[in-house]
Parts: structure tokens; C-alpha cells; sequence
């Protein structure tokens, strides 16, 4: 058996998303859901028939879980996953729909998102986020007996870190969320066209300093089915397709018994990037559009320093001059990212690299995009034309 | 006076931290095999696996490692303090923890600065550690 037996086994053969993210009061979670599976099927030319494996991730105010999704849009699967809302869990909703196909276990995964953020809106922290509570510390360094919650928090206290340790001012952070605006104002699908500059940046209000609101994504309803197939089945379908060719985590950020808190980041583990590296067999310098899960805007920071495309200490010199911008050397986020397109979590880059290694990515098209790699914060898939 | 803000759950692996606070103490865990201390409480050591842990009374000085300023309030019992601090501590035997700086002035944090515990009666039941710069009020 090969080392590695899913590399470029499966391939991303269908991509459907509602017709905007935007605010629809009047939709539910399932018919968001089915518009982005009768998108996805028209997409490749399957029929919900030959579906036979499932992933569901949902976010919202119903459950979206896999035995209403599946039952509702008519889908019998053999092979089921289900996720609850954590970024980190997006890259691998897909991850998990290759190995089902791999091994057999399905032939059709369609994987699905579905939320409706906008018209129910919630807040993020505070007394409602009970995972925040738990003892010792939520997911983000939340101890709410301190008045620390919500996950953006978290990521402020690892950037102020980051921040002071290497010398940064929020002037150089602003050129992240100015990036991501130039993209998404190439995007029909992104929420936020206005142009932003770094005195627009700047003067917007922090949330939690040194955070500020444009480090900080725009909720939206809308939903998102990505289907995979077998390497052999997707190669006699419409669209070209788009193989999975690396794929590593879930790793979870906390190194050793005295980081405790998840309190490393960026971090110098870099088995996770060897991972996804050594089974797709290439090196960043091959990667020709970089996706990063970006809630807010640590996250895709630290990501680009933790799979090594710049060194440690640099990615926020590193981001300066355009180089994550339209015609800039590392084509970033290239739907806006959620910062710009909206909280898709991590969805949205799927579709997004999928279209751009077809050729369909019209004004944002990067030329000659052969290798597509998204990074979620703890996890990384690497996707080849 | 009563307290609105949300208390820590107490759970029965972080009891004794609880219970010390309450003493006005600032203990962490210390595996009696390997030596090594961690700060949030588990209670076997991550380190070794040894379930022999001890509940140490640590100096309670360190310097702040990091720190955010809310601006908002998520929490509205916390309102009327914004903007108000959350910092990591390096303790000085090692591990990190989360409280709030207590008795400076948000622009006045600094990096690596020398704090000290103190603690706080919140309720009858509970007091929480904080931290002061060293020297202060």
C-alpha cells in the first residue's frame, strides 16, 4: 500500500452555493441548502441519486444536522459526517469526504453548509457561548469570569503578542483586510465592495484592541455544497476536476503541557505542513493561490508563517506592498476571504479555488493556477488542476 | 453587594485552585514524578502521565506576557468597565494564566512588566486572582 493512498484518488467534481450570501429572512437553513445542491449537481451533472455520502456542517437557528439535511433533499447516503461549528472543522468536512471515496465507503459526497448569521444574528461570546465556559479555559482563552470571551478575543491576545514581540504597529496589520477588499470587490458573491484603505482601516473602532473592525468578518445567510467523487468517476463529468492531492490535520494548537491554554501560536511544529507538503510532493513555492480560514485576521497570518512561506517573525513585513493583492506574487484569498466575502467559514475558499483551478474565475483569474492550497487553522488541504 | 458577572465553574479537577483562592492562595499543580507544572489544572501530568499531582502555593509574581482591551461588551455585566483588560501572565515558576490587570491604567501595560497577585472576594463563595504591578496599590 502506498504511503500515502489518497493522494490524488479524489477529486472536487461539483460546486454550488446559494445565488448570494446576503440576509434572507425568509429562507431556512434546508431550502438555502437545497438551492446549493441543485447548483452543485447542475454543476458536475450528477443526479441526487448517485450521492451516496454526506458531510454536514451548519450554523445557525435550526439544526442542520445530517439526518434532516439528508432525508429532506432526498439523499440516501451509506457513509455520514457531522460537524458543529468550529472553523477548524471546514477543511476537514472535506478531508473526510475523500477518504470515504477513497476507500469505498461512498462513491458521491456531497458536503454541505448551510447558516443564516444574518437574519439571526447571535452574539459571539458572552453568555451564550457555552463552550466558552468549560473549565480551564474555552477554545479561544476564554475565562469568563475575567470578561475574556468570544473567539476573536483569543486571536487579539496572541496578535498583541505577536505584535510587541516582533515590533508591528496595526498600520502594518491593515494590509491584510486592504488585500482582501481588492479581491472581493472582483467577486459578485462577497458582501463588501467599498474600497478600504489603511486610513479606513485605522479609523475604524477596535472590538478587541488591537483588534479593529475590519480585522473582523461580516456575518451573512446563504449555504454551500461541495461534492466530491472518485478521481476516475469525476474525470467523466462536466467540469474539469480538481484533485485532492495533500491533506493534513486536525492538529490542535497546544504543544505541550505548558501551553496549556493554546497559547503558542505561530507555532514551529511543522508536522502538520510536512504532512500536506510530503503527500501532495510539493513546497510552498509551488502553491499558485493561497487560502487561509480567516474569521479574523490572525488567523490567516499566522497560517501564512506556520506553512512556511515566509520565515518566522516576517509575515507581517511579509504582507506589505501588494504581495497578497490582485497582480501582486501570492494571489491570497482570492474571493476576498471572509474578512471582504463574508463568514462562509472557509466554504467560500473551497468554491472559490475550485473555480480558479478550472479557469473560471473570470476578473480574478490567476493565470496558469495549477495548485490551489487552503489552511485552516489546524488543518491544510492541497487541491491540483 | 450583589455580583452579576459570571463566576468560574468550578469543576472537580480545578476545585483546589478554587479553594486556595479562596484562602487567598495561588496554587498550581506540580507532578510529583517529573517535576513539571501546568497551569490550567488537569489532573493527570501531560508530561509524564503520572496521576500523583500536588497543588503547590507559587509566589504569584510574573510579568505580563500579553494582553487585549475590551471594547465592547459581551458580557453587559461588564459594561461599565470598558474599555477593560484581559492579560496572559508568565508566572515565574513557568506556566501562564489568564486574569485581569488590576490598579493600572490600560496605557500603561507593558510588556514583560512586574505584577503580583492579589485577590479578590467577589461573592462569598468565590474570589478571584488578579494581578497588580508590583509596588502598587
Amino acid at each position: 500500500m502506498p504511503r500515502y493512498p489518497v493522494k490524488d484518488q479524489t477529486a472536487i467534481c461539483g460546486v454550488g452555493t446559494t445565488e448570494k450570501f446576503g440576509a434572507f429572512p425568509d429562507k431556512t437553513l434546508l431550502q438555502m441548502a437545497g438551492e446549493a445542491f441543485r447548483e452543485a449537481l447542475a454543476d458536475c451533472g450528477l443526479n441526487k441519486e448517485d450521492i451516496d455520502g454526506i458531510v454536514v456542517m451548519g450554523f445557525g437557528s435550526d439544526r442542520f444536522d445530517f439526518d434532516r439535511v439528508a432525508p429532506a433533499l432526498g439523499i440516501k447516503p451509506r457513509f455520514c459526517g457531522q460537524t458543529w461549528l468550529h472553523g477548524r472543522f471546514m477543511g476537514p468536512s472535506i478531508q473526510w469526504a475523500a477518504m470515504a471515496a477513497c476507500t469505498g465507503m461512498a462513491d458521491c459526497v456531497a458536503c454541505f453548509w448551510a447558516t443564516d448569521g444574518r437574519s439571526h444574528p447571535i452574539v459571539w461570546g458572552g453568555a451564550s457561548d457555552t463552550e466558552g465556559t468549560r473549565p480551564g479555559g474555552g477554545p479561544h482563552i476564554e475565562f469568563p469570569e475575567y470578561g475574556m470571551t468570544s473567539p476573536g478575543a483569543g486571536f487579539a491576545m496572541l496578535m498583541k503578542r505577536y505584535l510587541l514581540k516582533y515590533g508591528y504597529t496595526s498600520r502594518d496589520l491593515a494590509a491584510l483586510s486592504v488585500a482582501q477588499r481588492k479581491w472581493a470587490q472582483l467577486n459578485p458573491l462577497a458582501l463588501m465592495h467599498k474600497p478600504l484603505t489603511v486610513e479606513d482601516y485605522l479609523a475604524a473602532r477596535y472590538v478587541v484592541e488591537p483588534l479593529r473592525l475590519y480585522d473582523y468578518c461580516p456575518t451573512a445567510d446563504g449555504a454551500i455544497c461541495i461534492i466530491i467523487t472518485t478521481a476516475e468517476r469525476a474525470r467523466h463529468l462536466k467540469k474539469p476536476p480538481v484533485y485532492i492531492s495533500g491533506m493534513s490535520g486536525l492538529g490542535i494548537g497546544r504543544l505541550d503541557h505548558s501551553d496549556m491554554l493554546g497559547y503558542s501560536r505561530p507555532y514551529s511544529d511543522r508536522r502538520l505542513a510536512e504532512t500536506v507538503f510530503g503527500m501532495a510532493g510539493v513546497t510552498h513555492k509551488d502553491i499558485d493561490a493561497l487560502y487561509a480560514y480567516d474569521s479574523f485576521s490572525p488567523m490567516p497570518l499566522f497560517s501564512i508563517e506556520e506553512y512556511g512561506f515566509c520565515p518566522p517573525g516576517e509575515v507581517l513585513r511579509f504582507i506589505q506592498g501588494g504581495r497578497l493583492e490582485p497582480g501582486g506574487e501570492l494571489p491570497f484569498n482570492t474571493n476576498g476571504g471572509q474578512l471582504s466575502e463574508s463568514f462562509q467559514i472557509g466554504w467560500g475558499h473551497h468554491v472559490e479555488l475550485v473555480r480558479q483551478l478550472r479557469g473560471e474565475a473570470g476578473a480574478r483569474q490567476v493565470k496558469n493556477a495549477g495548485l490551489a492550497m487552503y489552511i485552516g487553522l489546524d488543518s491544510a488541504t492541497i487541491f491540483r488542476r | 453587594m450583589p455580583y452579576y458577572k459570571p463566576l468560574p465553574v468550578i469543576s472537580p479537577d480545578t476545585k483546589p485552585f478554587w479553594d486556595a483562592a479562596r484562602r487567598h492562595e495561588l496554587r498550581l499543580q506540580r507532578c510529583r514524578a517529573c517535576g513539571a507544572m501546568w497551569f490550567p489544572p488537569a489532573a493527570v501530568c501531560s508530561n509524564c502521565l503520572a496521576t500523583g499531582v500536588e497543588w503547590v502555593k507559587v509566589s504569584g509574581r510574573g510579568k505580563v506576557d500579553s494582553w487585549v482591551i475590551f471594547h465592547q461588551a459581551f458580557f453587559p455585566s461588564f459594561a461599565e468597565e470598558l474599555p477593560y483588560n484581559v492579560a496572559v501572565i508568565e508566572l515565574e515558576e513557568g506556566p501562564h494564566i489568564v486574569s485581569n490587570l488590576v490598579g493600572v491604567r490600560n496605557e500603561d501595560i507593558r510588556r514583560g512588566m512586574p505584577v503580583e497577585v492579589v485577590f479578590e472576594d467577589v461573592t462569598p463563595e468565590v474570589t478571584l486572582p488578579k494581578f497588580r504591578a508590583v509596588g502598587g496599590a
